[in-house]
């Protein structure tokens, strides 16, 4: 490349600049590799996590996974607001200020796609193909839904909160992202309008300035850059409501096409655990290796872990650290005295509520709520 | 301050050689993931499905004839323009290469496109770059980027990618006519007759595919690589005086 002396001045500078940030704040060279995703999609944004994520509690924000439906939106912070109507005595139009004002609350939660683990079902089911990375633990801090919801003032017959973000598709053909959950869900003291996540204000990808946080429910609700919300008496009739983001009631058999009257939307996550510190097909040395992994469920709290090194014959539980958390990771623990040979390791979750991970995945035309028994192939080889 | 100056230019110098290095590493392989395979049926594929989603949704599935049926129904009611024919031709297309039986496809790490990484890394970055960007700007106040010089070959790479992301909202001569346009609010301009409000230079159409024209369609082309987007806004400059 050619430059006159100006342009090799200002390239010169700026590539100083750079330099600057690489040599003087660390932070930088390592959040090189935390940044680093799994891509999906590039438009619509859809990266999922590294499975070498799953090790620690809380999800860095920069290798938590990215799922849209349609383009980043821009959102001008200083003229956003958040417009609360429908069945309300007192119609709100609220700015970031008057948010910031209102008590504000924090939950540790895990977000997680409804479709995580959509490309391991077969039959296969069309949709972005997320393996084990999308999912992620955060602390979410922001303002009560309920106290939002007690100065607007729901009606009588309020039954259902409807969500919106500022988020438009490229055609306006095409449906708008629009959700709602049951206004008791919405009343829970740890339904959020989340302003943070981790301690940072949420960055433009993250749901910029305010996203909806539903403990223990899937994502599909947890609305980003919010923009609308609606009280209703019923259920919206949009596409991405009904028919999308549905579970069978009871499912049928692999394949099977389930008819519509069938299908309820999604609300809690299902019990699940993954083992972060080890790749399929990894080859590892003879000695003691750390076993490390996440375990969550929806709304109960994880019981234990068991861990399986002989294809799943006999179980061991792992220990838990930390302290029990409703709604977040639980990070498990094991020291693996690992001898030559192929080894098939599996981890096993069950949940307070006596919930656990079965053998094979229940398979469904949306390809939701993967949740079956994992097992890593490990060969261990000095 | 001269002595700031003559740092930054040494370790900019030095950092540069680093950056492009860099760039050029992460510059997706012609096989990449989302590249649609040569057929005739193609540029149909690419100009009635790439105008809302990369290439990426399409190959990372692996279905049967009538799932794809049913993929593409649902995609002409969110607007897709095809006609029955085209639809035909678009299911036969994706059938034959994604199949149900077709091994997984890789799983590309990547790093986010630079627009989109952690906020927290960019405000890293902010006290240095004030710093040394007062002093870039104190050395000129013209556009950032010099322009590649307008070849014959750019031209033909700036119609190739136009072909691809462009035409369905553009229309092939650029008169704002393409397939989907009547479905756009506002609709997308006529290169040869209507204005170019963000400015109609070379270096001011770089600027827009890279930032795009919020409220509008007209999304960033940001996945696209700076030379790609210099290419195309080479091609579109010739579309605008009817070349």
């Amino acid at each position: 490349m050619i430059l006159d002396r100006r342009g090799f001045l200002r390239k010169s500078l700026s590539g100083a600049a750079a330099f600057a940030c690489w040599v003087e704040i660390p932070m930088l060279a390592r959040a090189k590799g935390k940044d680093e995703l799994v891509r999906r999609t590039e438009r619509p944004l859809n990266y999922e996590s590294v499975r070498s994520t799953f090790t620690t509690r809380i999800t860095p924000v920069g290798r938590f996974y990215l799922r849209n439906h349609f383009d980043v939106p821009e959102v001008d912070v200083a003229k956003w607001r958040l417009q609360v109507k429908g069945l309300v005595d007192k119609p709100l139009s609220l700015s970031l200020a008057d948010l910031r004002r209102m008590p504000q609350a924090t939950v540790e939660a895990v977000l997680q796609c409804a479709g995580n683990g959509r490309g391991l079902f077969t039959p296969h089911v069309p949709g972005v193909q997320w393996r084990y990375g999308a999912m992620g633990n955060a602390e979410w801090k922001g303002v009560r839904l309920k106290d939002v919801l007690a100065r607007a003032a729901p009606k009588q017959d309020a039954a259902f909160v409807q969500v919106q973000g500022a988020e438009r598709p490229t055609m306006d053909t095409t449906p708008a992202f629009i959700r709602a959950i049951p206004l008791q869900k919405a009343l829970h003291r740890d339904t959020l309008l989340a302003l943070e996540m981790n301690g940072k204000p949420l960055a433009p990808n993250r749901g910029l300035p305010l996203r909806l946080v539903v403990p223990g429910w899937v994502g599909d609700d947890w609305m980003r850059h919010l923009v609308d919300i609606e009280i209703r008496a019923d259920e919206p009739k949009t596409f991405f409501y009904d028919p999308a983001y549905r579970f069978p009631v009871s499912p049928g058999a692999p394949g099977a096409s389930i008819p519509a009257e069938q299908m309820k939307p999604m609300t809690k996550v299902n019990v699940k655990s993954l083992i972060g510190s080890l790749e399929d097909g990894q080859r590892v040395r003879p000695g003691v290796h750390q076993i490390v992994g996440v375990a969550f469920s929806g709304e109960a709290g994880i019981d234990r872990v068991e861990l399986s090194f002989d294809s799943g014959k006999s179980w061991m539980k792992a220990a838990l650290e930390g302290p029990a958390t409703p709604y977040g990771f639980r990070v498990f623990r094991h020291a693996w005295k690992a001898e030559a040979g192929t080894h098939e390791i599996a981890s096993r979750a069950t949940d307070t509520a006596g919930a656990t991970q079965p053998e094979v995945p229940v398979w469904n035309p949306g390809g939701y709520l993967h949740n079956a028994i994992e097992r890593l192939r490990v060969e261990v080889r000095s | 301050m001269r002595a700031l100056v003559a740092a930054g230019v040494l370790l900019g110098a030095a950092a540069w050689a680093l950056h492009t290095a860099r760039a050029d590493d992460a510059k997706p392989a012609a096989s990449a993931p989302g590249d649609l395979p040569e057929d005739p049926a193609r540029p149909l594929v690419q100009g009635k499905c790439l105008l809302c989603h990369t290439g990426d949704y399409i190959t990372q599935q692996r279905l049967t004839e009538g799932q794809w049926q049913r993929t593409v129904d649902k995609m002409r009611k969110f607007g897709t323009p095809a006609s029955d024919e085209e639809a035909k031709a678009i299911v036969a297309y994706l059938a034959r290469y994604w199949t149900a039986d077709l091994p997984p496809p890789s799983s590309p790490r990547a790093a986010l496109p630079p627009r989109l990484r952690h906020a927290q890394v960019r405000r890293s970055c902010l006290l240095a770059s004030a710093l040394l960007g007062a002093v870039a700007f104190a050395s000129s106040a013209a556009p950032s980027r010099k322009p590649p010089k307008r070849s014959a070959e750019l031209v033909e790479q700036g119609k190739a990618t136009y072909a691809i992301y462009c035409v369905a909202c553009h229309g092939e001569r650029g008169a704002g006519d393409g397939s989907a346009a009547t479905r756009l609010n506002p609709r997308p301009r006529n290169f040869s007759t209507e204005k170019f409000r963000q400015g109609a230079s070379v270096g001011q159409i770089f600027e827009t595919l890279g930032k795009g024209v919020p409220g509008t369609a007209m999304v960033k082309f940001t996945n696209l690589s700076e030379n790609e987007r210099w290419a195309l806004a080479w091609y579109v400059l010739d579309l605008k005086v009817g070349k």
